[in-house]
């Protein structure tokens, strides 16, 4: 009778580390996923602040205008390619880059447009994006 | 057996995590003093604004802080990749200091801060996005940036197998205010 009780005791602990590692290597996995999934958004975010930076200057209110043959995300979605590293082929990365613009204020003084840009990228398990919005004013 | 492996196992992804956070969070300080850096180059300066232009060191004029004393400073990036800037105090042999010198308080305008890097590149373009060496027509700066984990974590299941030292790298383009406001 005890050498069945020790039995039963060894397979009761034998499930119940199976149970921990398997539960302690998900949790670790999640992690991890987390960990990388904000190191692409946190990349995601730096490129679309630099189009934003770049859009700033733009002189043009036709390149704001989505009717306009000029309007500046005309051609997008488009996907960037962003190579890191010394030489520029340590790591690349494929960025999906949409945009949009639109009126949202008309005086007789001044447009203004407010200009959405969303930068995604598709090579974690989870897609990760970043949408960073900007406001444009032209004087009439 | 099993127990002694999970416990390994544990250990090492527990200081691939911990090695993973600090590493961001140092790229996070870094990116976050860099880019108010840059983004006040050329404030209150009436002469020319950038003085060094090299794929590893950048150095310009700007009112860098608007709360103290001190009127226009020169602020240097530089990544010094030879021995004497080689970090010491990690086992990483890929570190080296990317030091700023610049204003840490008021009345320092030419104070130090240090931090290691294992590439930082900087490339200067004009309002077509060509590159130039030309300090007048510069109108956009990218800065790009990697940055290891100081020690090291193993990949494998066993204590001492391959090890690997965290990595993660930032890139971006400035358009800076008082380089472009010229043209506006």
């Amino acid at each position: 009778m005890s050498d069945y009780s020790d039995l039963l005791l060894l397979l009761g602990a034998m499930v119940a580390f199976s149970l921990l590692s398997v539960t302690t290597a998900v949790t670790f996995q999640s992690n991890s996923d987390i960990v990388y999934n904000s190191e692409v958004e946190y990349r995601a975010v730096a490129l679309a602040q630099g189009i934003i930076d770049e859009m700033r200057w733009f002189t043009d209110e036709d390149f704001f205008k989505s009717n306009n043959t000029q309007y500046y995300f005309k051609n997008y979605p488009e996907t960037r390619t962003i190579s890191y590293g010394s030489g520029g082929n340590q790591y690349t990365a494929d960025y999906i880059v949409s945009g949009t613009s639109r009126l949202i204020a008309s005086t007789a003084d001044v447009n203004k447009y407010e200009v959405l840009i969303n930068v995604k990228n598709t090579s974690t398990s989870k897609d990760v994006s970043a949408t960073l919005q900007f406001i444009k004013s032209f004087k009439r | 057996m099993s127990v002694l492996f999970f416990n390994v196992s544990l250990q090492n992804k527990s200081q691939e995590n911990t090695l993973a956070t600090t590493t961001n969070e140092t790229l996070n300080d870094l990116v976050t003093l860099i880019s108010h850096d840059i983004n006040r180059m050329g404030y209150q300066v009436t002469s020319s604004v950038i003085k060094t232009m090299d794929s590893n060191k950048i150095a310009f004029l700007g009112d860098i802080y608007d709360n103290d004393s001190m009127d226009t400073t020169r602020v240097t990036w530089e990544w010094k990749n030879n021995s004497f800037g080689a970090v010491s105090s990690t086992p990483n042999p890929n570190d080296y200091y990317l030091v700023r010198t610049g204003p840490t308080s008021d009345g320092n305008a030419a104070g130090e801060i240090q931090f290691p890097v294992t590439y930082f590149n900087v490339n200067y373009r004009n309002g077509q996005g060509v590159a130039t060496s030309n300090e007048y027509l510069v109108r956009e700066i990218e800065i790009e940036i990697m940055l290891e984990s100081g020690e090291s974590y193993s990949v494998t299941s066993r204590g001492d197998g391959d090890r690997r030292y965290y990595r993660t790298v930032w890139k971006r383009s400035f358009f800076p205010t008082n380089l472009n406001k010229v043209l506006y």
